[in-house]
C-alpha cells in the first residue's frame, strides 16, 4: 500500500516579498498581477507525490508579512514541520528581514523544523539587490535549504516544495504524521504534543 | 492506482486516511439480489462508466490515544481524479453488524470471459451500518485488491468488537458525519434547546479554537451558526403577533399543618394588600368556608393604607402553579405519601380562596411526593390550549433518596390558540415549573447546591406513549428522534420554586437590625444590604447553582422562621433561627419566551406555619408561529445557506470575506466613558459564510479587557455587507491596570472565517489615565494631576502630600458656600454628564467650571455621587481590611479613634477629612440622628469595602457612626 504524509508548512518573510504569489503558483498554477496584501493568515493545500508509492500533502499557512502583526505569527509556525522564508532578490533589506525570521525560528520553532530560504521574483534579475552567492552562502553557514524562484514564471516553485518533501522524514508511520491534522476535520482537544513527539523518525539535522 | 489513491486522499479531511481501494460494479437497477448467479448482460455493462464504483476503505483515529474506526465508502468513477462530495454514494461505518460477503460469479457469456482472462467476477454483499440503508450488491474482477479490502474490513471489524481497553471510543463515527450528510439536517424548529445552551452566548458555544487553526471543530461551528441563524430569522420574518400569559407561583412551606387560614391575598385574591407590620395573631379559618374577607379583622389592626395598583383583581392569571413544602411530616421517612388527603385538603383551600372565581379554574395537574406538592390550576377558557402536561419527581432527602426533600416538577406545552377556525395550528412553547426543598440548615450551602445540580439531573419527564411524534418531548415533533426522557431544562421557560432553604451570611443580631429599620422606613434600600450577604445570590454569581435563573428584586421581609411560643423577638422571627429568604421564585427563559415580573411578594399574615407564603406574578410574551409558514420558512433559509457548512477545504477559495477596514483607531479613551467604532465585513465570496473571533492562543481571550466586540460571531450572505461594533471601555479593573502601565492600547483581533481564512484586525487607543482606580499612596505621590505625569516620576516616599488633591478638592467644593447639602448622597439621581466634567478636571487639574448657586441641586449630587465613586474605586479600601474585624468591635468614640492609630498615614488624613465633612452635613440636617445613619448606610460599604469577609455590616456601620454623628 502506497503511503501519504501530511506536514504543515508556514511561509514567512517581509511583506510584498511574494509568499501568497508563491503559494498561489504552487497550489493553483496561477499569477496575479495586483494582489491585496495579505492581513491574516490564509489556510491551503496542496500534494506532492515523490513515487508511486510516496504522496506528501502540505498544509501551507501562508501569513501576513506586516511588522504588526509579527507578534502573531507564532501562533502560526507552531508545530511547523517545515517553513518557507522569503525574500525578494531586487531588495537587500528583505534578505536581512528573512535572517531574522530564521533567527526567530531557530530559536522558537520545533528544533526538526525543515528551513528552506527562497529568493523570488527572479524574473526581474535585472534589478537584483541581492546576489546568488551571498544568499547562497548564508543558507550554508545555517544549514538551509535554498533556492531562487519567480512566482510569475513559475520557475523553481514547484521543484523547492518537491526538495522540501524529499527533505522531510518519511519514517513515521502515516497515521502519527497529520502534523496540522484537524483543521477541517478535527475536534477540540486534539494533542498536538503527543503527535510531534510519536515521529521518532524526524531527525534533528536539517543539514 | 497510485493516481486514483491520490485523488481519493484530497478528497478526504487530513484525520482520515486510505487504507483500500477496490474498482467495481454496480449491477444494474432491475436485477434482483435474490438471484445472486444472475449474470451480466454483456461487456457494454462493465464498460459503461455509469455502473463503475470504487470502493474505499478510510480509516480515522482522534489521536494516539483512542483506537481507530473505519468505514467503506463507495464512490462513483470518475474518468480523472477530482472527486468531490457528492461522488460519495454510500459510507458504511464498519461495526455492529457490518459484513462484506463474497461469491464466485460463474462466466455465462462466453464474450466476458474472452475479454478478460481474470478468475472472473466476483460478487460482493455489504450489509449493516446506519440504521435505514439497504445491502449493497458489487461485482469485481480485482480480486488482489478485494483481498487486501477483506482484510482491512476484517481488521477494523475487529478492533470495533473489541476496543483496546486503554483506548476508549471517544468518537463513535461523528467523523462520518460531513461525508454522510450532505448537509447536516435542517435544526428542529420547535423543539426547545437546553435552556443552559440557548442562554449562553452563541460564541461560546463554538469549539475551543484558537489562532493556526490547530484545534476547533469548523464544521461543528459552522452547523451551530447557522441553526442558530435559521432559528432566529424564522422567529424575525414568520411572527404573526405576540400571546401572553399571565402566570401566578406561590411557593409555601406548610410545616405539616393543614390548611387553617384563607389563602386569597397570597392567590393575589385580596383587594387590600397588607403592610408587613405587626404581625396579626393566627385565626383559625377553615379552608371549606368563603367567608368575604376572612382574615380582614386580624390584618386591619396592622394595615395601613391600602396601596393601590395592585394588579391582582384587574387580569385574573391563566395559569397558577403551587408548591408546596412540608406537606406531610409524619410520613417524613417515607418514600411516597400514602393518602391524598392532605393534598385534597389544601387543594379545596386553594379554590375556596379563589373565592367566586374559584369556578373559573380547574385542576390541570397535580404531583406529590411526601411532602412536596405542586398544583397547576388553569382558567377553564384556556384549558384547550394546554396540552402534554406530563409530571415527575425526585427525591434526594434521606440517603439522597427519600421524599423529606426533593423536587416535584410539571411540564406542559402551550399554544396560542389560532384566531380563525380553519387557521393552521400555531407552534407551542414548552413551559416548566419546579417545585424543589432543599436541604437545611445555615451551613448546608454545598449540600444545597448540590441537591440542585442532582434535582437537575434527576427531574426527568417521560414520553412513554410510543406513538412517534404527538407523545414526544418536542412541542410539535414530527421530524425531531423520539427521545425517551427529557429534563426540566429543555424547555422555553423554566419557574423553579421552593423552600430552596438558602440563609444570610451576616451575623443574627445584624439581619434583625436590619429588619426592624427596614420597617420602619427605606424598606427597599435596607433589604437591599442585605443582599450580597445572601446565600442564594452568592451561589448564583459564583455560579455554584442557579446560574441561569433570574430573580425578581425582593422587597418583602424574609419568610423565616416564625415561632408562635416564647422564643421569638419583636417582629415575631424565631430567636434560634437567623431569618432568611428561604422561599424563592427563580425563573428562566430563552429568547423564545420573555418573561415580565410583575410582583414577588410575602405574606406574613399567613401565619400557620413556621414559614410565610411567597408569591410571584408573571407575564410571559410568546412569539405566534404558525407552524406551517415558519417550517417553510426555515427551509428556504435552509436551502439559502447552502455551501455554508460544506467541510471540504478545497472549497474555501469560494468563502471569502472582506474586512472593510483592518486598522481601526479608536481614538483617547478614559475611565467611565465608552468609544465605540463599526467596522464593515463584506461577503465577497460565492458562497454563505460565518465569521467568529478566537483567541491568540488556548489561554486567552479573544479581545482585551478594555474592548468589547459585538457580534462575536456572525453569518453573513453573499454581498452582504455586516458590521462588527467595537466599544472600547475601561473599567475600574482594566483603569487599576493601565494606570500604572504603558498608555498606548493596541491589539489584533483574529476574525476566523469558518472554514477558510484569518484576518487580522488591528485596534489601537490612547489610554487618558485617571486619578480613579489607583493606591490610596500612589495618589498621595502625585506631583501634580494625574494626566501631567511623565513615566516614573512619583514624588518620593518621604516627600508624599497629606491626603489626595483630588478628594480634597471633592470635599472643598461641597464645604463651599452656597451648596445645598440637602439630598447629596441619598438622591440617586446624578447626573452623568456632570459627573463626566467633574472628573475630567480631576484628572486634568482644570478648575472646575461650576460656580455656586444656591438653588441648583444637580451638581452638589455629581459631586457627592464622584466622591462615593473615587473612594470606591480604590484599589484598597481606606480601612485596611485587615482591621474591619476591629473597628465592628469597639464600643465607645474613645477606642474608635484609638484605632485611627493603626490606619496608614494618608488614610488618616482622608479619614478625618471625609467623616468631618460628612458630619457637617448630618448636622445640617433637619434630624442629624436620621441622616447620620442614612449617610453611615452609604458610606460604610466604601470605607470599609469587602464582603468577603463576613464582618457585620451593621458593625462596619456604627464604627463610621462614632465619627459623624
Amino acid at each position: 500500500m502506497s503511503k501519504q504524509f501530511q506536514f504543515k508548512l508556514v511561509l514567512l518573510g517581509e511583506s510584498a516579498v511574494g509568499k501568497s504569489s508563491l503559494v498561489l503558483r504552487f497550489v493553483k498554477d496561477q499569477f496575479d498581477d495586483y494582489r491585496e496584501s495579505t492581513i491574516g493568515a490564509a489556510f491551503l493545500t496542496q500534494t506532492v507525490t515523490l513515487d508511486d508509492q510516496t504522496t506528501v500533502k502540505f498544509e501551507i499557512w501562508d501569513t501576513a508579512g506586516q511588522e504588526r502583526y509579527k507578534s502573531l505569527a507564532p501562533m502560526y509556525y507552531r508545530n511547523a514541520n517545515c517553513a518557507v522564508v522569503l525574500y525578494d532578490i531586487t531588495s537587500s533589506a528583505t534578505l536581512e528581514k528573512a535572517r531574522t525570521w530564521i533567527r526567530e525560528l531557530q530559536r522558537q520553532a520545533d528544533p526538526s523544523i525543515v528551513i528552506a530560504l527562497c529568493g523570488n521574483k527572479s524574473d526581474l534579475a535585472a534589478r537584483r539587490q541581492v546576489s546568488e552567492e551571498e544568499a547562497k552562502k548564508y543558507a550554508e553557514e545555517e544549514g538551509l535549504m535554498w533556492a531562487e524562484t519567480s512566482a510569475k514564471s513559475g520557475e523553481g516553485v514547484s521543484e523547492i516544495f518537491t526538495a522540501i518533501a524529499k527533505k522531510l522524514p518519511l519514517t513515521a508511520p502515516p497515521t502519527s504524521s497529520r502534523a496540522g491534522a484537524g483543521r477541517a476535520a478535527g475536534r477540540a482537544g486534539v494533542d498536538l504534543n503527543k503527535q510531534a513527539s510519536a515521529q521518532p523518525g524526524q531527525d534533528a539535522c536539517n543539514c | 492506482m497510485a493516481a486514483l489513491e491520490n485523488s481519493i486522499r484530497a478528497l478526504l479531511r487530513p484525520s482520515d486516511e486510505v487504507k483500500a481501494v477496490l474498482e467495481a460494479l454496480a449491477l444494474p437497477a432491475a436485477t434482483d439480489p435474490a438471484a445472486p448467479d444472475q449474470p451480466l448482460d454483456s461487456p457494454s455493462q462493465i464498460d459503461d462508466r455509469r455502473n463503475k464504483r470504487i470502493l474505499v476503505v478510510v480509516s480515522h483515529s482522534e489521536s494516539l490515544d483512542t483506537h481507530e474506526e473505519g468505514s467503506v465508502f463507495v464512490l462513483k468513477a470518475k474518468p480523472a481524479g477530482a472527486f468531490d462530495q457528492a461522488d460519495i454514494l454510500r459510507v458504511f461505518p464498519i461495526f455492529g453488524d457490518f459484513s462484506v460477503a463474497v461469491a464466485q460469479v460463474p462466466p455465462v457469456s462466453s464474450e466476458l470471459s474472452a475479454a478478460q482472462s481474470s478468475p472472473g467476477l466476483l460478487m460482493l454483499t455489504i450489509t449493516g451500518g446506519l440504521e435505514s440503508q439497504k445491502l449493497l450488491i458489487l461485482r469485481t474482477l480485482h480480486a488482489e485488491s478485494l483481498r487486501v479490502l477483506l482484510a482491512e474490513c476484517k481488521r477494523l471489524k475487529d478492533l470495533a468488537d473489541a476496543p483496546p481497553e486503554a483506548a476508549p471510543s471517544l468518537t463513535t463515527f461523528s467523523w462520518l458525519a460531513p461525508y454522510t450528510a450532505r448537509r447536516a439536517p435542517l435544526p428542529a424548529l420547535f423543539t426547545p434547546e437546553d435552556l443552559r445552551t440557548a442562554r449562553t452566548p452563541l460564541h461560546a458555544r463554538l469549539s475551543a479554537a484558537f489562532a493556526g487553526g490547530d484545534a476547533g471543530d469548523d464544521f461543528a461551528d459552522a452547523v451551530r451558526i447557522r441553526d442558530h441563524w435559521i432559528r432566529a430569522r424564522v422567529r424575525e420574518s414568520c411572527k404573526a403577533g405576540a400571546a401572553k400569559l399571565r402566570i401566578r407561583t406561590g411557593t409555601f412551606n406548610v410545616n405539616g399543618n393543614l390548611p387553617s387560614q384563607d389563602l386569597a391575598s397570597w392567590l393575589g385574591r385580596s383587594s387590600q394588600r397588607v403592610r408587613e407590620t405587626v404581625l396579626p395573631p393566627l385565626k383559625e379559618v377553615s379552608p371549606f368556608s368563603v367567608p368575604e374577607d376572612p382574615f380582614e379583622s386580624a390584618a386591619e389592626k396592622a394595615a395601613l393604607p391600602a396601596e393601590t395598583g395592585t394588579p391582582a383583581d384587574d387580569a385574573a392569571p391563566d395559569l397558577i402553579v403551587l408548591g408546596f413544602q412540608e406537606l406531610d411530616l409524619s410520613a417524613e421517612a417515607l418514600l411516597y405519601a400514602s393518602s391524598t388527603a392532605r393534598s385534597d385538603a389544601w387543594a379545596e383551600a386553594v379554590f375556596a380562596a379563589l373565592g367566586e372565581r374559584g369556578g373559573e379554574y380547574e385542576m390541570l395537574a397535580s404531583k406529590q411526593l411526601v411532602g412536596m406538592l405542586m398544583l397547576v390550576l388553569v382558567k377553564t377558557t384556556m384549558r384547550a390550549a394546554f396540552t402534554d402536561v406530563r409530571t415527575c419527581a425526585a427525591g434526594t432527602g434521606i440517603m439522597g433518596l427519600m421524599g423529606n426533600k426533593g423536587g416535584t416538577a410539571v411540564r406542559l406545552v402551550f399554544t396560542p390558540p389560532t384566531e380563525k377556525a380553519d387557521a393552521q395550528p400555531n407552534a407551542g412553547t414548552v413551559l416548566t415549573f419546579v417545585n424543589a426543598h432543599l436541604a437545611a440548615f445555615d451551613e448546608m450551602v454545598e449540600r444545597r447546591n448540590a441537591d440542585f445540580h442532582e434535582l437537575v439531573r434527576r427531574l426527568r419527564f417521560t414520553f412513554s406513549d410510543a406513538g412517534a411524534g404527538a407523545g414526544a418531548p418536542p412541542a410539535k415533533g414530527q421530524t425531531v428522534p423520539v427521545a425517551v426522557t427529557c429534563g426540566v431544562f429543555e424547555s422555553d421557560a423554566v419557574f423553579w420554586m421552593g423552600d430552596l432553604n438558602y440563609r444570610i451570611d451576616v451575623p443574627d443580631a445584624d439581619v434583625r437590625v436590619v429588619l426592624v429599620e427596614a420597617l420602619a422606613d427605606e424598606r427597599e434600600t435596607r433589604l437591599e444590604a442585605l443582599m450580597p450577604y445572601d446565600q442564594l445570590k452568592t451561589v448564583m454569581r459564583a455560579g455554584k447553582a442557579f446560574d441561569m435563573f433570574d430573580e425578581g428584586r425582593i422587597t418583602h421581609l424574609p419568610t423565616y422562621r416564625f415561632n408562635a411560643g416564647l422564643l421569638q423577638d419583636d417582629l415575631g422571627y424565631d430567636l434560634k433561627r437567623r431569618p432568611a429568604w428561604t422561599d424563592r421564585v427563580l425563573y428562566a427563559a430563552s429568547d423564545a419566551a420573555r418573561i415580565e415580573q410583575l410582583s414577588y411578594e410575602g405574606y406574613p399574615q399567613i401565619t400557620m406555619s413556621d414559614h410565610r407564603p411567597v408569591s410571584a406574578e408573571f407575564v410571559v410574551e410568546m412569539d405566534v408561529l404558525e407552524c406551517a409558514a415558519a417550517e417553510a420558512a426555515a427551509r428556504r433559509l435552509y436551502a439559502q445557506l447552502r455551501g455554508l457548512e460544506d467541510a471540504h477545504e478545497d472549497t474555501n477559495a469560494r468563502i471569502n470575506l472582506k474586512i472593510m477596514d483592518p486598522a481601526v483607531g479608536m481614538g483617547s479613551i478614559s475611565y467611565g466613558k465608552s468609544a465605540s467604532r463599526r467596522v464593515g465585513i463584506k461577503n465577497v465570496g460565492k458562497v454563505p459564510c460565518a465569521y467568529r473571533l478566537v483567541p491568540v492562543d488556548g489561554e486567552g481571550a479573544a479581545h482585551p479587557d478594555w474592548l468589547k466586540v459585538e457580534p462575536m460571531t456572525a453569518l453573513i450572505l453573499p454581498d452582504e455587507l455586516a458590521y462588527m461594533t467595537l466599544t472600547a471601555s475601561i473599567d475600574n479593573s482594566a483603569a487599576a491596570r493601565l494606570n500604572v502601565g504603558p498608555k498606548e492600547l493596541e491589539c489584533t483581533l483574529i476574525l476566523h472565517t469558518v472554514m477558510g481564512k484569518d484576518h487580522f484586525i488591528a485596534v489601537t487607543a490612547e489610554y487618558m489615565p485617571t486619578c480613579f482606580a489607583n493606591s490610596l499612596t500612589r495618589l498621595t505621590r502625585l506631583p501634580g494631576p494625574i494626566r501631567e505625569l511623565g513615566s516614573g516620576d512619583l514624588l518620593a516616599e518621604d516627600r508624599a502630600i497629606n491626603a489626595p488633591r483630588e478628594i480634597m478638592r471633592l470635599v472643598n467644593w461641597l464645604m463651599g458656600p452656597d451648596i445645598l447639602l440637602h439630598n447629596v448622597f441619598v438622591s440617586d439621581e446624578a447626573d452623568e454628564a456632570i459627573i463626566d466634567t467633574i472628573r475630567e478636571c480631576l484628572d486634568s487639574g482644570a478648575d472646575f467650571p461650576f460656580s455656586p448657586d444656591a438653588k441648583d441641586e444637580s451638581r452638589p449630587i455629581a459631586f457627592g455621587e464622584t466622591l462615593l465613586c473615587l473612594l470606591g474605586s480604590l484599589t484598597e479600601p481606606i480601612v485596611p481590611s485587615a482591621l474591619h474585624a476591629r473597628c465592628v468591635e469597639v464600643t465607645s468614640r474613645d477606642e474608635a479613634f484609638e484605632m485611627l492609630d493603626e490606619f496608614p498615614p494618608a488614610a488618616v488624613n482622608v479619614w478625618i477629612s471625609v467623616t468631618a465633612f460628612l458630619h457637617f452635613v448630618c448636622q445640617s440636617a433637619a434630624n442629624p440622628e436620621a441622616k447620620a445613619k442614612r449617610i453611615a448606610g452609604v458610606f460604610a460599604p466604601v470605607l470599609l469595602q469587602g464582603t468577603a469577609n463576613a464582618v457585620s455590616p451593621v458593625g462596619r456601620r456604627n464604627f463610621l457612626l462614632y465619627f459623624i454623628s
